[in-house]
C-alpha cells in the first residue's frame, strides 16, 4: 500500500473527523464509513500513527535535537548588557519564563539598585503580549509598602519584554522566621502584612499566582514585601502544547496544579500554605509534587505537623499547644481543597487573623455559643476574674455584647460580601464563552457596573458601594469616562442625604474626575461636598485629611491661593499622618508661591522635601515637591539651583514612570526651559528637539504639547538671533495649534513670540500684540530675556506712535540692557527715544 | 518548488557540515525574525521593517529580492533542512567513525544516535509528502526542520494557528505511516 495524493484526498476529511472522537465512538463511526478496502486500511494506519506517541515529532524539532538553539539561547546571559537606560548586573534569580538580574541606571543619573526581570518573548504567545501591556499598566499603578514597585518596563532589541522593579534588600520569609525564631504572634503579624499587600492587589484585579516564601522578602526593618507580581498570570500554555506551570507545587492550589486559570482564591490558598509552613515548619506537600495531580486530601493540621517536623533542619516550628484550635482552623480553611470551602477573600482571612490577635471569635472555628462565650471571656479576663457571683450578670451582659458584636460583624461581612461580589463578577467571565478572547479588566469593570445595576435594584446601599469601588478603580486606571459614569450613578442612587458611609470618598473621586477632565472649577464644589460628607459621616481622620488635601490642591489649581493655604493649614493643625502631612505641606507651598510669597513657599517646600527624603526618597511625592521647589527657585532668580532641582525631579519621574510618560516629559520641558533661561541655548535646543520627538511618538502630530514645544524652539532660535529659524518653528507651532479644538493657556503665549519676531524683521505691528503694558515694563531689566525684548519693543512702538514715553529711569534701564543686544535694537531705540525726547521737551516747555 | 529552490540553495551554498555555527546562526536569525514578525504586528511603535531588514542583510548581503519576510522564512526553512540534514549526517558519521552504512545500536551513546537517524528518516519520508500534499510538506519543513513554533509556522503559511495544528496532525500521521511502512534496512 502506498500513500498517494488521490487516496489522501479521499480519506483526509474522515481522518480530521475521527481523530477528535473517543476510541469507542471512533470505531463505531469508522465501521459506518463507506470506503474501499485500501482506503480503509490507509485510514486505519493513519489513525494508529496519530495515536502513536513520538517524542521527536510531538515536541522536538531537528535544530533543537541537534542542540543548535541551546548553546546561545538557553543560557542567554544579560549580564553586562544594557536594556533601555538600565545596566544589567549579575543574575539573582531564574524562573520558568524569565530571569532576574540586579541592575543600575546605565547613565548613572539615578543612583539606585533595581531588579530587572527579562521575560522570554518566545514563551509569550502573541495574544498575551496585549495582556502584558495591560498587566504592566496595572502593575505600574500598584503602590503599596508591601509590594515591590514597578519602576520601568520596555523591550530588548530582540523583543524580549523586561520589567524593572524595586530591588528589595531582604531575606526570604522562611529564613527570617527561622533565624529570628519569631514567636507565633510575630509570625501572624507578618502573615497579616502579606495578606494586606495581596488584598490591595486583588482589589485592583491583580492576582499574584505564585505566592511562596521565596517571593516574600523581609527587610531589615521587619517589613514583608511581596516581589515578582502578577506576571505569572500570563503563564498560560500555548494552545496545543503541554500545559506548562510555573508555580511552586509546594504552595499551589490543587486546581492550579490541574491547570485552572489563576484566581484570587488560589492566592488565598498559597498564602495559607505559606502560613502552614511558617507555623509548623513543614510544607503542605513535598516540593516535587507533580503538576496534573489530583489532590483530594488536606494535610494534617499544623498542630499535628509541627510534632513531625523533621524535614527541614533549620525550621523553627511553633509548639502544637499554641496552634491547636483557632490557628489550625484558620490555616485549614485557607488551604481547603475545594475553593468554595476557603476564605472567599483575603479580607475574610485578615478578619480572622485579627480576631485571633484580639482574642475575639474566629469565624473559621464555626464555634457554637460556648466557644463564642469562651473567647469573649478571654477577652474580658478582668471581668471574669471577679468571680462566680458575677457570672449570672455577666452572661446577661454577654447577650447584649454578643448582639452588638454580631451587628458589627454583619457590617464587616457586608463589606466583605460586596467586595467578593465584585470580584466574583470580575472573575466569572469565561473568556472562551463570552468573548472568544480574554476580556480586559476595563471591559470587566464596565460589565460589572452594568450587571449590578440590574441585580441590586432593591439594595441601594450595596449598589452605591459597588459602583463606588468600580468607579474608583476606573479612575485609578485612567478610564476617566467610565469612572464618571459609575460615580454619577452612585451619586444619583445615594440621593440627597449623602449619609452613605462611602459618600465622602465618592464625591472626592468625582472631583478628581472633573480635574482629569480639565474642568478645574467644577472640581472644587465636588470636593467641598466631599469634605462635608466626611464630617457628617465622621469618617476616619486619615481619609478626611486626604480629601482636604485634594480640596486644597484644587483651590491652588484654580488660583484660589488663600483658600488653598487655609485648607492645607487646617490639615497640618490636626496631627495628620505622614503622607497627608507632606502632601499638605506641598500644596501649601505651591499655593504660597502662586500667591506671590516665594520665600515662604521655599521654606515650606524645603521642609516637606527633607521630611519626604528622610522617610522614602524614591516616593513620587519627592519628585512632585522637587518640581514645585524648582519653580520657586526660578521665580526667586536662583536659576542654577532651579535647574538642578528640575533635573532631580525629572530623573525621579523617569525612574518611576519611565522616560516617555507625560509626567516625565513635563519635567524634561522644565529642564529645557530653565537651560534656555540660563542662556545655554544650544544645550536647550537639543533637549527641546528630543522632547519634540518623544511627544510626537506619544501623542501623534496634533497635541498642545507639540505646538508648545515648537513655540519653545522658536523662542530658542529667536534668543540665538536666528530669526529665520524662529519663523520656521513658529509656522510649525501655528500649524499644529490651528488643528487643535481650543487654544489653551499652555500655548497662548505663541502670539507674543510671533509678534516680537515680526517686529524684529521690521514690520509695523500693533504694540497690543506684544501682550505687555506700560506698567509691566517700568523696569524691563527685571524681566526674563523674552520679557525684556517685549518691553523694549513695546516702548519703541508706542514712542513711534507717540502714545507713550518711558520715564528717565526706565530709559536708563533700557540703555543699559541694550549694551548687550544686537545693533539693530540700539539704532531703533535711539530713533524712537529721540522722538520721546522732543516730545517731553515740548511738554516741559509748555508747562513752564 | 523549483523557483524557490535556487536561492535557498544559495543560502546553504558553501556550507561546511562541520560548521555548526553557520547553521546555528541561520536557525537563530530565523527564529528571531519569526518571533518579531508575529509579535510586533499589533503594535506599530517599533520600526520592525528596519530591524528585520538589518538581520536579513546579514544573512544574504548580495540578494535584495527577499523583501517579503514570510517568503524568506519559507526559503530559509528549505535551507535549514539541507543544513540540518548535512549536519546530522556529519554528526552521525563522527559517532560511527565515518561508516554511514552500518547502524550499530547498543553503543554507549546509542540513545543519541537513534534520534539523529530519525532526522534522516524523516527527511526521506518528507520527500514523499511533497507529492501527497505540498502544504503539509512545507509545514513540516517550517516546524520540524526550521524549528518554528506552531504559531510562527501558521503565520508564515498565512493560516490560523488552529488550522496549522490540524495540518500538523495530518502531516505527522502521514509521516509516521510512511516511516512505519519503510522496508527495513
Amino acid at each position: 500500500m502506498s500513500i498517494d495524493k488521490a487516496s489522501w484526498e479521499r480519506v483526509q476529511s474522515h481522518f480530521d473527523e475521527l481523530i477528535d472522537l473517543e476510541p469507542t465512538d471512533r470505531s463505531v463511526r469508522l465501521k459506518a464509513l463507506t470506503l474501499s478496502d485500501e482506503d480503509r486500511s490507509l485510514l486505519e494506519s493513519l489513525l494508529a500513527s496519530h495515536d502513536q506517541r513520538d517524542p521527536l515529532l510531538d515536541s522536538g524539532s531537528a535544530p533543537s535535537l541537534l542542540a543548535l538553539g541551546e548553546s546561545d539561547e538557553a543560557e542567554e546571559d544579560w549580564t553586562g548588557r544594557s536594556l533601555g537606560p538600565w545596566q544589567v548586573e549579575e543574575q539573582i534569580g531564574r524562573g520558568g519564563m524569565s530571569v532576574v538580574h540586579r541592575g543600575q541606571r546605565a547613565d548613572g543619573q539615578f543612583d539606585k539598585t533595581v531588579a530587572i526581570k527579562v521575560l522570554d518573548a518566545e514563551q509569550l504567545a502573541a495574544d498575551q503580549r496585549h495582556r502584558l501591556t495591560e498587566e504592566i499598566r496595572i502593575l505600574a499603578r500598584l503602590e503599596h509598602p508591601g509590594l515591590a514597585r514597578l519602576i520601568d518596563s520596555g523591550q530588548s532589541d530582540d523583543g524580549d519584554p523586561y520589567l524593572v522593579m524595586e530591588y528589595v534588600s531582604g531575606i526570604p520569609l522562611n529564613d527570617h522566621v527561622d533565624e529570628q525564631q519569631l514567636p507565633v504572634g510575630e509570625r501572624i503579624k507578618l502573615i497579616i502584612q502579606i495578606a494586606r499587600a495581596l488584598q490591595y492587589a486583588h482589589q485592583r484585579q491583580v492576582i499574584h499566582c505564585d505566592v511562596k516564601p521565596s517571593n516574600i522578602l523581609v527587610t531589615a526593618q521587619g517589613v514583608a514585601k511581596v516581589v515578582d507580581f502578577g506576571i505569572a498570570s500570563l503563564d498560560h500554555a500555548e494552545p496545543g502544547n503541554e500545559a506548562r506551570l510555573y508555580c511552586s507545587p509546594a504552595y499551589a492550589a490543587p486546581e492550579r496544579l490541574l491547570g485552572a486559570a489563576p484566581t484570587t482564591s488560589q492566592d488565598v490558598f498559597a498564602l495559607g500554605a505559606v502560613m502552614y509552613r511558617m507555623l509548623s515548619g513543614r510544607n503542605i506537600r513535598p516540593h516535587d509534587a507533580m503538576t496534573g495531580t489530583h489532590i483530594t486530601e488536606q494535610p494534617t493540621p499544623p498542630s499535628v505537623a509541627t510534632t513531625q517536623s523533621i524535614g527541614e533542619t533549620n525550621a523553627q516550628p511553633i509548639h502544637a499547644r499554641e496552634l491547636e484550635g483557632d490557628l489550625d482552623a484558620i490555616c485549614m480553611k485557607a488551604i481547603a481543597v475545594d475553593p468554595d470551602d476557603r476564605y472567599a477573600s483575603l479580607s475574610e482571612l485578615i478578619l480572622d487573623l485579627e480576631a485571633w490577635q484580639d482574642h475575639r471569635p474566629v469565624s473559621a472555628r464555626n464555634g457554637g455559643r460556648v466557644y463564642v462565650l469562651s473567647r469573649w471571656l478571654r477577652r474580658h479576663t478582668a471581668i471574669a476574674a471577679l468571680g462566680v457571683l458575677l457570672v449570672g450578670a455577666l452572661i446577661t451582659g454577654t447577650v447584649v455584647s454578643l448582639d452588638q458584636a454580631r451587628r458589627a460583624s454583619e457590617q464587616a461581612e457586608r463589606a466583605v460580601a460586596s467586595r467578593d461580589f465584585l470580584i466574583g463578577i470580575l472573575e466569572a467571565a469565561d473568556p472562551t464563552l463570552d468573548y472568544g478572547y480574554d476580556p480586559t479588566a476595563s471591559e470587566l469593570l464596565r460589565r460589572g457596573a452594568e450587571q449590578i445595576q440590574g441585580q441590586l435594584e432593591d439594595q441601594p446601599t450595596l449598589l452605591v458601594e459597588l459602583l463606588h469601588i468600580i468607579g474608583k478603580t476606573q479612575l485609578e486606571r485612567g478610564l476617566i469616562d467610565d469612572a464618571r459614569t459609575s460615580l454619577d450613578r452612585a451619586i444619583e442612587r445615594m440621593g440627597a442625604d449623602r449619609d452613605h458611609r462611602d459618600a465622602a470618598s465618592i464625591l472626592a473621586s468625582r472631583g478628581l474626575v472633573a480635574y482629569e477632565d480639565g474642568l478645574y472649577e467644577e472640581s472644587v464644589p465636588w470636593l467641598e461636598q466631599a469634605v462635608s460628607a466626611a464630617e457628617d459621616n465622621q469618617i476616619n481622620k486619615e481619609d478626611r485629611h486626604g480629601i482636604l488635601v485634594q480640596l486644597a490642591d484644587m483651590h491652588a489649581v484654580n488660583l484660589q491661593t488663600e483658600e488653598a493655604v487655609n485648607v492645607a493649614e487646617r490639615v497640618l493643625s490636626e496631627q495628620p499622618e505622614f503622607g497627608n502631612r507632606v502632601a499638605a505641606m506641598r500644596v501649601k507651598g505651591m499655593a504660597m508661591d502662586l500667591g506671590g510669597d516665594m520665600d515662604g513657599a521655599e521654606v515650606v517646600l524645603s521642609d516637606a522635601l527633607e521630611q519626604q527624603r528622610s522617610v522614602d526618597p524614591e516616593h513620587i511625592s519627592a519628585a512632585l515637591i522637587e518640581n514645585d521647589l524648582a519653580i520657586v527657585y526660578w521665580r526667586q532668580g536662583r536659576a542654577e539651583e532651579s535647574l538642578a532641582m528640575h533635573q532631580s525631579s525629572w530623573r525621579h519621574k523617569e525612574a518611576i514612570f519611565g522616560e516617555n510618560h507625560p509626567q516625565t516629559m513635563t519635567s524634561l520641558g522644565n529642564v529645557a526651559a530653565i537651560t534656555d533661561g540660563l542662556g545655554r541655548h544650544e544645550e536647550a535646543k537639543s533637549i527641546w528637539l528630543d522632547s519634540l520627538e518623544r511627544h510626537r511618538a506619544l501623542f501623534g502630530p496634533d497635541h498642545p504639547s507639540i505646538s508648545y514645544t515648537h513655540g519653545m524652539l522658536a523662542l530658542n532660535a529667536y534668543l540665538t538671533d536666528d530669526l529665520a529659524g524662529s519663523r520656521e518653528q513658529m509656522d510649525e507651532a501655528y500649524a499644529v495649534r490651528s488643528r487643535l479644538p481650543e487654544v489653551t493657556h499652555q500655548i497662548d503665549w505663541l502670539d507674543y513670540v510671533d509678534a516680537i519676531v515680526h517686529f524684529e524683521i521690521g514690520e509695523a505691528i500693533d504694540p497690543e500684540r506684544l501682550g505687555v503694558t506700560a506698567e509691566d515694563c517700568i523696569e524691563p531689566a527685571a524681566r526674563r530675556p523674552l520679557g525684556q525684548r517685549l518691553c523694549v519693543a513695546w516702548w519703541i512702538l508706542t514712542a513711534e506712535r507717540q502714545t507713550n514715553c518711558p520715564s528717565d529711569s526706565t530709559k536708563g534701564g533700557i540703555a543699559e540692557l541694550l549694551s548687550d543686544w544686537p545693533e539693530r535694537w540700539v539704532s531703533r531705540w535711539e530713533t524712537s527715544a529721540a522722538l520721546c525726547a522732543e516730545d517731553s521737551t515740548a511738554a516741559d516747555s509748555e508747562s513752564s | 518548488m523549483t523557483s524557490e529552490d535556487s536561492p535557498a540553495l544559495d543560502l546553504a551554498e558553501g556550507f561546511d557540515p562541520a560548521d555548526a555555527r553557520r547553521v546555528r546562526e541561520l536557525y537563530q536569525e530565523m527564529r528571531k525574525i519569526a518571533r518579531r514578525e508575529r509579535q510586533l504586528i499589533p503594535s506599530a511603535t517599533l520600526n520592525t521593517t528596519a530591524l528585520v531588514h538589518e538581520v536579513w542583510l546579514r544573512i544574504s548581503p548580495e540578494d535584495q529580492e527577499f523583501r517579503d519576510r514570510r517568503h524568506f522564512l519559507g526559503l530559509a526553512a528549505v535551507a535549514m533542512r539541507r543544513m540540518v540534514v548535512d549536519y546530522a549526517r556529519y554528526r552521525l558519521a563522527q559517532k560511527r567513525g565515518g561508516d554511514l552504512d552500518r547502524v550499530e545500536l547498543g553503543e554507549a551513546d546509542g540513545a543519541i544516535n537513534a534520534p539523529i537517524d530519525r532526522i534522516l528518516d524523516i527527511d526521506q519520508a518528507l520527500d514523499s509528502l511533497a507529492d501527497v500534499d505540498p502544504k503539509l510538506h512545507r509545514l513540516v519543513e517550517l516546524r520540524f526542520f526550521g524549528g518554528l513554533s506552531n504559531e510562527d509556522a501558521a503565520h508564515v503559511m498565512d493560516v490560523s494557528p488552529r488550522t496549522a495544528a490540524r495540518h500538523w496532525a495530518q502531516a505527522r500521521a502521514l509521516l509516521q505511516t510512511t516511516l512505519d511502512q519503510r522496508p527495513a534496512v
